[in-house]
């Protein structure tokens, strides 16, 4: 079932030209869905109409099937978590997490009780007396957390909520979250610009650019069957590599006449060792390695090739010398994409 | 080290001679406050004091209805307060966070009165409430400082430096316009409302200039007003009383500063929590 739909939305600010037009979105119950896209994509924008934040310029929302516009963010039964945290200073913890509550008039007993549970879930038990400014980053964030969980809302809004932590506490907050989700068993809609965080915590990944969407799909999907050139760049670390198809074709390789780009993901290739010629569903690219950097569990090379430059990712420790090297890729691990950047299936 | 050391002593003589150049006037006020009409002539003036000259004090009660006029000081004083802070919070609260129409208009406007000077609108002023009969009345007191362009300035800018969301967040917590200003905002602005207060506190409580304008009897009028009249009496000045007057008027405002101290401070070092 779905649980928020956008139907024809269109999104501008002040007489500007619209940042959404017509947008068709439909998020269903139970989801985690991310909203992903470079920065400026209208991701947030689309967040905040569910919210009841940012109103829409034209066309519908619906949350459980209802029209919600007129509807007051706090009456939409959405809970939202900013990337700023956007604790009230100068309420202490317990307080924070009490003020939605008490504005919804819930005994007291049953506030001590839901404050004491989440507390625990999110491990700020012994934090409860502290005022905001006596936190770190991450132990912010989880009361932010705490106050959006307590009022056991149906949908979860997350806009960027990991954004602001460093890369470690980053991590160990997104484990957290994906365990939260799970047992809380809600809708969660997650706006990110960061693909991994998308990956690891999304069922489904919306990827957006200039407001329009330009593919939804499982993590799986987003990045074993990218439809266009965008999501192919956009999806995988370091980007696909999309090489031009005229070059390719001069050169004699097997490239499907409409094809325009070709694209192939760095840790799908092999590069040196196997001097031989490629085998029967290989192609084989000539290239000189330009820099090579060490991460630890594989080798990154950017090499240089007459098709243009491009990445490769080894796991094999053993580092190459810089000069020529040949780099073998599967046919089937190919992508093709016609003129107007979309993906051609062969 | 000696540098150091150097730097330092340095330092606290440079604190020292700041304390002497505020402190100085105020003991001199003190002290004299305190000397016979004869020691506050006598040249070279004694720094000090061996048998103070109490009575002095008991003379200022004895030449004006000191009680009742540090009564009206409190009731004018109070009264102005309320009525900005009904007035002052919730028009810098619009101004700072909504946008209707004429909204940057009518803020304009509020901060050209800020330009006028009280001695331009004195006469028109007092022509208008003696019209309405209401001079020697608390109303007039009150009524032309019930708002100040200046809090309302200030309490906007305040307002303004709060992050958008949280006053989001607080809507997501089911919070409305009125509960975000008073639960939320207020408190986060709450060393400005000090301050303000503060300010407003001192200028009402030592205004002589309104007091002195709309009041012709002693009924209603207030301490400066009273202070000042001391040494119009019997012709020649007596500094020991006027000083003993101007102790007893300033002694409710260094209480308050004493209490408010803290908050001034953070309200011009104030930081958002990020």
């Amino acid at each position: 079932m779905d649980k928020i739909e956008l139907r024809n939305i269109t999104k501008a600010y002040a007489k500007n030209p619209p940042v959404i037009e017509n947008l068709n979105l439909k998020i269903s119950e139970g989801s985690s869905t991310v909203l992903l896209g470079p920065s400026g994509c209208g991701k947030s924008t689309i967040l905040r109409m569910i919210a009841g934040l940012e109103k829409e310029t034209a066309g519908e929302l619906l949350i459980d099937g209802k029209n919600v516009s007129g509807v007051e963010p706090g009456d939409r039964h959405v809970a939202m978590v900013f990337q700023n945290y956007a604790l009230y200073p100068t309420m202490n913890v317990k307080e924070n997490i009490e003020f939605g509550l008490k504005n919804l008039r819930i005994p007291k007993a049953e506030r001590e009780k839901r404050i004491q549970e989440i507390a625990k879930m999110v491990g700020l038990g012994e934090y409860l007396s502290r005022k905001p400014q006596q936190l770190s980053g991450g132990q912010r964030q989880r009361v932010a957390l705490a106050r959006a969980i307590v009022k056991k809302p149906a949908v979860f809004l997350m806009d960027e909520p990991l954004s602001n932590l460093d890369a470690k506490l980053r991590n160990q907050i997104r484990t957290d979250l994906i365990e939260l989700y799970r047992k809380l068993n809600a809708t969660f809609v997650y706006v990110t610009h960061d693909q991994v965080e998308a990956m690891s915590m999304g069922t489904d990944i919306v990827l957006l650019e200039k407001g329009e969407i330009r593919q939804i799909g499982s993590p799986p999907e987003i990045y074993g069957k990218p439809e266009n050139v965008f999501t192919a760049r956009f999806i995988g670390s370091p980007s696909m590599n999309i090489l031009s198809a005229e070059e390719l074709k001069r050169a004699d390789l097997p490239v499907p006449p409409k094809a325009k780009y070709v694209g192939f993901r760095p840790e799908k290739a092999s590069i040196g060792g196997r001097e031989k010629a490629p085998r029967e569903n290989e192609v084989a690219l000539q290239g000189t390695i330009l820099a090579r950097e060490m991460l630890g569990d594989q080798i990154l090379y950017k090499v240089q090739s007459p098709f243009g430059v491009f990445h490769v990712k080894s796991f094999d420790l053993q580092m190459l010398e810089y000069g020529t090297n040949s780099v073998l890729i599967k046919n089937s691990d190919l992508f093709y994409f016609d003129e107007e950047e979309n993906r051609m299936v062969c | 080290m000696k540098r150091n050391v150097l730097r330092r002593a340095g330092r606290g003589l440079a604190g020292l001679i700041l304390v002497l150049i505020f402190f100085a006037p105020f003991y001199w006020m003190v002290l004299t406050s305190l000397k016979t009409l004869g020691q506050t002539l006598k040249m070279p003036p004694d720094f000090w004091v061996s048998d103070p000259q109490w009575r002095n004090f008991s003379e200022v009660m004895r030449r004006i209805p000191f009680f009742s006029m540090l009564k009206n000081s409190i009731i004018v004083t109070i009264g102005i307060l309320v009525c900005q802070c009904l007035t002052v919070i919730p028009a810098a609260y619009a101004f700072a966070r909504f946008q209707f129409r004429g909204s940057s208009f009518l803020f304009g406007l509020t901060l050209t009165t800020m330009m006028i000077p009280a001695q331009m609108i004195f006469l028109p002023l007092f022509l208008m409430f003696s019209k309405m009969q209401m001079i020697n009345t608390y109303a007039s007191l009150i009524l032309p400082s019930a708002s100040s362009a200046f809090a309302i300035f200030m309490m906007r800018q305040t307002f303004k430096q709060v992050p958008d969301e949280i006053v989001e967040a607080a809507r997501l917590d089911h919070a409305g316009e009125f509960k975000i200003m008073c639960r939320v905002m207020l408190p986060i602005a709450r060393p400005t409302v000090v301050t303000l207060a503060l300010i407003t506190f001192i200028a009402t409580w030592n205004d002589y200039f309104w007091p002195l304008v709309l009041t012709t009897k002693d009924t209603v009028r207030t301490l400066p007003v009273g202070i000042t009249a001391l040494h119009l009496d019997e012709g020649g000045i007596d500094y020991n009383v006027l000083m003993a007057g101007n102790v007893l008027l300033v002694i409710p405002v260094m209480i308050a500063f004493f209490f408010a101290q803290k908050q001034i401070i953070k309200a011009f070092t104030y930081i958002g929590d990020k």
